[in-house]
């Protein structure tokens, strides 16, 4: 059974890199939208980490506010997530 | 005064009345019929009702953990490894670890009460607006007047948001000023001055 402390932990850790994802995206759009559109001024760039790191922010929080929730799909058993059955099918070797 | 309807309204109004009722009477009666015939046309008992039907039995499911997130794994390495450190130090030198659990308590207690007592962020920035309008008024005149009209503002703004520590704030302000005016109406007698005698002894 795992600590709570390691629980925290776990979830520390997905809002950094779920925030760092986020802000990396949101720069990645705002250099495209700043050459694209906006005559390479820097304001699109400060713009889109901004939204990245409040929404970054904003996952934390629910993440945070409500401990039972988890991370992960259902699926019918016997399938994995995409749909697909989660059987292999091995070739019967001729003898 | 109320005047009173005129005879042959009333008589007609009344006509009306009696009509609706009849009408009312006779959809009751035959709706009653035809319920009844539905229902002695097809007797049917509870367990045999097409209610929660549990013919489909549930598709069996199972949970998948998601994958963890990019660098998620590298955070947990930096993270493991600074709680490591941190214990290290914190087992070293006890004032730091005490500073760090004064802070978190004091950080968490002004998160709680910032939560609960979610006005207290709007009053302080209506009285941050006031003081400003304060001061931008009194940007024409001299340093003591813009002092004076940034102090006014932000009082005023004050008032509004805490009338009732406001208002408590304005009594006490007058009982003090009534007591210093009495007591400045009634002086205290002067103390019989001693006189001392510097004159060398006879």
């Amino acid at each position: 059974m795992p600590r709570s402390e390691d629980e925290v932990g776990q979830k520390i850790d997905r809002c950094f890199a779920d925030s760092l994802l986020k802000v990396t995206g949101g720069v990645a759009i705002g250099i495209v939208a700043s050459v694209a559109f906006f005559k390479s001024r820097s304001w699109p760039i400060w713009f889109g980490s901004g939204v990245g790191l409040g929404t970054g922010w904003s996952n934390c929080r629910h993440d945070f506010a409500s401990p039972y929730v988890l991370h992960g799909k259902k699926v019918p058993a016997g399938q994995d997530t995409q749909g697909k059955p989660a059987f292999n099918i091995i070739q019967q070797q001729e003898k | 005064m109320t005047q009173d309807k005129p005879i042959v309204e009333t008589i007609s109004n009344v006509g009306d009345q009696v009509t609706n009722a009849f009408g009312q009477f006779w959809q009751l009666v035959t709706s009653k019929n035809q319920r009844k015939s539905g229902l002695e046309s097809k007797p049917v008992k509870i367990d045999q009702l097409p209610l929660y039907a549990e013919d489909n039995s549930p598709i069996a499911q199972k949970f998948v953990p998601e994958e963890p997130l990019p660098l998620q794994r590298e955070f947990a390495t930096v993270r493991i490894a600074c709680q490591e450190e941190y214990a290290r130090v914190a087992e070293r030198f006890k004032v730091v670890d005490c500073a760090m659990t004064q802070t978190k308590k004091a950080a968490n207690r002004c998160n709680e009460y910032l939560t609960e007592e979610w006005t207290a962020l709007p009053k302080a920035a209506a009285i941050t607006v006031g003081g400003m309008a304060g001061f931008v008024l009194g940007l024409k005149r001299g340093p003591v007047g813009r002092l004076m009209t940034t102090t006014i503002g932000l009082a005023t703004m004050a008032a509004f948001c805490y009338p009732i520590e406001a208002v408590d704030v304005a009594k006490t302000g007058r009982a003090h000023a009534e007591q210093t005016w009495h007591s400045f109406q009634e002086s205290p007698t002067p103390a019989t001055a001693i006189k001392t005698n510097l004159s060398p002894p006879k």
